[in-house]
């Protein structure tokens, strides 16, 4: 699987992905030069925390963690993704809700799919991405 | 309209592509690249290409030395939303469409239109751009660089 990190310690997969928080907090407005919005404040604190409680989740119950990628979008919501061979999890972190895109192929209308994320649904989600 | 302004379904398609690493419209993972949606950001939410048969070279869609050109095909981009709706005056509308949108600097310019509303949930309708550019960066991908990062 892509983007797989061989499971390091719990630390240092928390380490990496508050270094990417690190570098998100430095971007002002126009960060990209595509006039894209400096991260939302509230976007970004409620991603911090979900980061922390998903990472919580997956790793509690055994399963292996990847290496998300972070950023941010145009309207300065904090994205997150992961990407296997043959599945995606895209993340929409907004300031009170999770929007989740899975994707399995590059059509948008039978190969992707849109939900909101709760917390029940954490487990859900992630061993579709890691198993099918 | 000019038969020349429509583009058809087997053309080239040119997008430029940020090419340091730490801009994050790409990465390379074990060396298998990988474009990411990033790649396709557009404050319009219409992400620029150009029509290859217009640029004697693909170098010269390039909007940094640095960066590279990747190569979509327009019928490839249409099919991303298998959505069409045929009426009576307009025919088959594309949920997302390749329009000729020439400009004085670029006579090759084009633009990559969605139209949110043909999506079937209210879901894809609201997060249209997002599923459109993780889509094109799938496109991408599949396809690989026409030009490397800062090649010739």
């Amino acid at each position: 699987m892509a983007y797989i990190n061989n499971n390091p310690p719990l630390d240092i997969q928390t380490r990496q992905i508050s270094e990417q928080f690190d570098v998100i907090a430095q971007r002002e407005d126009n960060w990209d030069e595509y006039e894209s919005k400096k991260p939302n404040k509230l976007s970004f604190n409620h991603a911090k925390h979900f980061m922390e409680a998903f990472l919580d989740t997956v790793v509690s119950e055994g399963h292996s963690w990847l290496t998300p990628l972070i950023s941010s979008d145009e309207d300065g919501y904090i994205t997150v993704e992961w990407y296997g061979e043959a599945r995606q999890l895209h993340l929409q972190i907004e300031a009170n809700a999770v929007v989740y895109i899975q994707v399995w192929g590059p059509n948008i209308e039978t190969e992707m799919n849109v939900d909101v994320l709760h917390r029940k649904d954490y487990l859900t989600i992630w061993k579709w991405l890691l198993y099918g | 309209m000019d038969k020349n302004d429509y583009v058809r379904d087997n053309e080239e398609l040119y997008r430029s592509i940020r090419g340091k690493l730490e801009e994050k419209e790409y990465i390379l993972n074990e060396g298998k690249l990988r474009i990411l949606p990033k790649a396709f950001s557009d404050k319009h939410r219409k992400p620029s290409v150009d029509r290859a048969k217009l640029r004697d070279n693909p170098s010269l869609s390039r909007l940094n030395e640095t960066d590279g050109i990747i190569s979509l095909i327009a019928g490839d981009v249409r099919a991303l939303a298998a959505v069409e709706t045929k009426t009576e005056d307009k025919g088959i509308v594309h949920a997302v469409d390749v329009i000729y949108d020439p400009t004085p600097e670029n006579p090759a310019h084009s633009h990559i239109a969605i139209t949110p509303e043909f999506f079937g949930s209210t879901n894809k309708q609201k997060y249209a751009f997002r599923l459109l550019s993780i889509a094109l960066a799938e496109l991408a991908t599949k396809s690989g660089w026409t030009l490397r990062p800062g090649g010739e």
